[in-house]
């Protein structure tokens, strides 16, 4: 089970990124979410989301979903480190396990419907 | 002001370059509410001054459907009258986050200034660079210098430091609700705009209850069939103005939503790029972000096509001047000719009822009859509504078209979010105490 | 009876774990921390600590930084009584080993029982899980929580059971089994494995996870699991009561030993000069954090030495700063040193500068590795000195009212 994306019907309200990061910090703020809106090229009209799981990053484009392996090497001849140390700043998706009454808030609280569970 | 809050008010002199703090204590929040409630107040405190006043509605920022806005209160230097500017896009929530709920602006700059608000922290910073330039070339260099492309602009263009009448303050790169001429009054203050750009954190005296009651009301709201639709035209037609998509659509891209909103009433139109392009443009600039339906509808009516529409529109935004004054002032029907008398135009723009709030919202109700017919209701019901979103942040266009948002769940989120007890009583008395 | 005084190793060679140490200590109300880089534990600045830790990172990168007299003055800290406490990284360093500059730090009688001559096979092949060691390999089983058990040899009392995570930390095997005072017991729902699990619980399960090795009047204990890990309150509290029962110190404050050993070179700046040193730390704080955030979701990482650097990890230092910072501009007043209140606005600002400039290289695709270092090198000596101005001066508050300090009992 897990979470999908479609970006094409996303409107970039930031609903998700918002609901998140109070799942993980029980206040109102951004920092935390480990799913984001992504509106980083406003000039273009280019928004999708960006949705960190345990070890992969999920980029969910308008022109399609792509999936990053995080932490992968700098150096593309070696493998990823073993003994790297969790960063604890976003925590991957645990599709809000303590949350029964919601479930994955993102997928509660979009007002399109653009997110759903697999 | 534990709660919803950042507890700060902000009060800068630009006349002698001095930042100070206030706290925004909870009787000020119990007697003003917030929004524009507390923006008049502080409008009035410092009126000698002849400040300009941003505030943030009291729920902006939560998770309270459509809980956008932040709001600029202001004398216009085109009608005299105090009015309030809703505050949109990623913008009014940013101005909470970077460290303030209020902020004032007192006095005029001996030289041409910005404003830099991060997590707390007031900078004035000196814009030599980039006064003389337009909007988006001065929210691009800002947020080159800054180093970050979320940063969120409230900036002038030439219009304002040419003190035109028409001269907006826009939004990062696109047109704002200003009718006012309130980009005139920042240029005549030497002030370029507002940097902002924050990673605070908002408690909530009663979170879980919030969210819930947050979360029942988007239910309510998404079970009306309006949010089926998406962008400026369906809007357009529901007013009455037909053929628009048709018009539209050869150059609409995609649509999106200010915060927390549920419908997206902002459309993307591609000028320099296939519309049906998905993937990122190579074009830095492929288009223009249309936000104010009216100024469209406007130019559409002088017998543009979309296209010519949002060149025009994107040359306003840069300019940083009223596209609804220009479209209704120019005289003109070519992209070139209108485009070229920016600097020309005059004539009066009607601001309705009151003259506080901005046409730029349509005076009606959205998809929605809201069981209003008569026109004197309307208008009534239209100040209120305005009023209403206002201080509660909510977006201006989005409560036109949504009877679910209602005057009793603000408050009954506003309690809960604050601990404080806000009643209608209170709220009454707000509404009828703003100035106008 | 004097305070307690804990020195963190946070020079070259280090991760971002040291911070664990930070928020641990804290929490429980130990404010006399001193925060020491390669050139403090060579200058011996260590020999008035009750306790010195070091936490993981690159070993090798450490043992170099640290260098001979680095290691011979850690020797004598622990023979004149200190208690040195290794967390992965800094369990290794004290281990005996062939392998230069380790060999420099020869002091403990453990073997690694990660260790091999020939590589097992890796379960997941997208891990390098493995490390050159001498003529041998140290290589990772597992990552993440593992269960531990303490042994007979700790406390009289019944074994206690807890977990903690492993990110690249040893198993270990002692000269002496009294010196084992808990064993890998297992692994958790969480743990993942790189190797077989028949070859995880070959090498770790029943093999020392902490160890300690009596040294002259004082001790070595080598962590191989992260307990100071901040999601692992079981492991913190067993570092804690470690350190109370090793030196026999609590955490009440003593008054009679406040005289200003600690703040030697140390004076108090009041007013309009505190204020400005705050404002600058806010500000530059902040515009560092904004750069680090944009940076964050960006495909770049940096490799410097033999270990990746990611932008989260810059953020990861900003944080631990920024969120104290409000405790700190509470204070009308600071104490600190002359040479620490120019290094903290020079070390600030020019962060804030090397940052925008990374995101304008990342952005035009140019090389960014230098700024990187640059970056990297900044956020060190920065949050050295902003933790030391940091816990001076909440020592200084428990100093004033000894009363007001917090801690809890284990």
């Amino acid at each position: 089970m897990g979470i999908n994306i479609n970006a094409l019907k996303c409107t970039n309200c930031m609903a998700c990124e918002m609901v998140c990061s109070y799942h993980r910090d029980d206040g109102f703020a951004f920092l935390s979410a480990c799913i984001v809106a992504y509106r980083a090229k406003e000039k273009k009209d280019y928004f999708g989301m960006l949705l960190k799981e345990e070890d992969v990053l999920i980029v969910a484009r308008p022109e399609g979903v792509e999936i990053n392996k995080i932490g992968e090497e700098a150096d593309p001849d070696k493998k990823a480190d073993a003994s790297a140390k969790p960063m604890l700043l976003r925590e991957g998706c645990d599709l809000c396990e303590e949350m029964d009454d919601y479930g994955p808030m993102c997928i509660a609280f979009c007002p399109v419907d653009a997110i759903t569970l697999d | 002001m534990e709660y919803l809050s950042t507890d700060k008010i902000l009060v800068i002199d630009l006349n002698t370059a001095e930042v100070e703090e206030e706290e925004l204590s909870e009787a000020l929040v119990e007697e003003h509410i917030g929004g524009i409630g507390m923006t008049s107040y502080l409008y009035d405190k410092y009126k000698a001054d002849d400040p300009i006043v941003i505030g943030t509605g009291l729920l902006a920022g939560t998770t309270y459907p459509a809980s956008a806005s932040a709001q600029i209160t202001a004398k216009s230097p085109v009608t005299g009258k105090i009015s309030h500017c809703p505050v949109i896009y990623k913008l009014g929530v940013e101005i909470k986050y970077s460290g303030f709920d209020y902020i004032v602006v007192k006095g005029s700059s001996p030289s041409p200034v910005y404003l830099w608000i991060h997590d707390g922290v007031a900078d004035i910073s000196d814009a030599a660079d980039i006064w003389g330039k337009g909007v988006w070339e001065s929210t691009d260099a800002l947020r080159k210098f800054v180093g970050d492309d979320l940063l969120q602009t409230m900036m002038i263009g030439p219009a304002g430091e040419n003190g035109s009448d028409y001269a907006q303050v826009c939004y990062n790169y696109w047109s704002s609700p200003d009718r006012f001429g309130f980009g005139k009054l920042f240029g005549a203050k030497n002030l370029k705009g507002f940097a902002f750009r924050g990673m605070g954190l908002i408690e909530v005296a009663e979170p879980e209850a919030y969210v819930e009651r947050s979360l029942e009301i988007l239910k309510q709201v998404k079970e009306n069939g309006f949010l089926e639709k998406k962008g400026i035209a369906p809007i357009l037609e529901a007013l009455g103005h037909e053929g628009v998509a048709q018009w539209m659509g050869p150059v609409t891209h995609r649509h999106s939503a200010d915060y927390f909103t549920p419908y997206a009433t902002n459309t993307a139109l591609f000028l320099d790029e296939d519309p049906g392009l998905l993937k990122e443009s190579d074009n830095d600039e492929p288009g223009v972000i249309v936000s104010d339906i009216l100024a469209l509808v406007e130019f559409k009516n002088l017998g543009l096509s979309a296209l010519d529409t949002g060149r025009v529109l994107k040359a306003c935004a840069k300019y940083g001047i009223d596209p609804f004054a220009v479209a209704r002032l120019c005289g003109k029907t070519s992209v070139e000719e209108i485009t070229a008398s920016f600097d020309a135009i005059s004539g009066e723009i009607a601001i309705p009822g009151s003259g506080m709030f901005t046409p730029w919202c349509p005076t009606t109700p959205i998809f929605n009859d809201f069981d209003l017919s008569d026109s004197n209701e309307i208008m009534a019901w239209w100040e209120r509504r305005q009023a209403v979103a206002m201080i509660f942040g909510i977006h201006p266009i989005f409560s036109l078209m949504c009877p679910e948002l209602t005057e009793e769940n603000m408050l009954e989120l506003a309690s809960l979010g604050t601990g404080l007890e806000l009643t209608q009583e209170t709220l009454d008395k707000v509404i009828d105490t703003i100035p106008g | 009876m004097n305070s307690l005084k804990i020195g963190i190793y946070a020079g070259s060679g280090t991760s971002h774990s040291w911070l664990w140490f930070v928020d641990l200590f804290e929490k429980a109300g130990f404010y006399d921390l001193v925060f020491l880089d390669e050139a403090s534990v060579r200058n011996n600045h260590i020999k008035f600590l009750d306790v010195l830790v070091i936490s993981g990172g690159d070993t090798f990168a450490v043992a170099q930084s640290l260098g001979r007299e680095g290691g011979l003055n850690i020797k004598s800290f622990v023979e004149q009584g200190g208690v040195y406490m290794g967390s992965c990284a800094g369990a290794y360093l004290p281990m005996n080993s062939s392998k230069k500059p380790l060999d420099q730090f020869n002091f403990v009688d453990v073997k690694i029982t990660n260790l091999s001559k020939t590589l097992p096979v890796a379960e997941i092949s997208t891990c390098k899980f493995c490390t050159s060691y001498g003529c041998d390999f140290v290589f990772h089983p597992v990552r993440e929580a593992v269960r531990l058990k303490t042994t007979c040899f700790y406390r009289n009392d019944a074994a206690l059971e807890f977990a903690a995570p492993l990110y690249g930390g040893p198993g270990m095997k002692a000269a002496d089994p009294s010196w084992v005072l808990a064993v890998y017991e297992g692994f958790t729902p969480r743990t993942t494995f790189l190797a077989s699990q028949k070859i995880a619980r070959k090498t770790l399960v029943g093999n020392g996870a902490v160890v300690r090795v009596p040294f002259k009047k004082g001790c070595f204990y080598l962590f191989g699991p992260h307990l100071e890990h901040p999601k692992f309150e079981r492991a913190n509290q067993f570092i804690i009561d470690s350190i109370i029962l090793e030196t026999g110190k609590d955490k009440a404050y003593d008054k009679s030993d406040h005289g200003m050993k600690g703040f030697a070179n140390k004076h108090g700046i009041y007013g309009k000069q505190a204020r400005e040193l705050l404002l600058t730390l806010r500000r530059e704080l902040s515009n560092s954090r904004i750069v680090a955030g944009s940076l964050e979701f960006l495909p770049i990482h940096w490799l410097i030495g033999q270990k990746v650097y990611e932008p989260q990890k810059i953020r990861v230092y900003l944080e631990s700063m920024w969120k104290r910072l409000k405790t700190l501009e509470k204070n009308t007043g600071l104490i600190i040193d002359p040479e620490s209140y120019t290094r903290i606005k020079t070390a600030v600002g020019n962060l804030t500068i090397e940052l925008r400039r990374i995101k304008q290289q990342v952005d035009n695709h140019l090389e960014s590795l230098e700024t990187a270092i640059t970056i990297f090198d900044l956020l060190h000596v920065l949050s050295i000195c902003f933790f030391d101005l940091y816990f001076s001066n909440r020592f200084s508050e428990l100093a004033k009212d000894p009363e007001q300090a917090a801690f809890k009992a284990s």
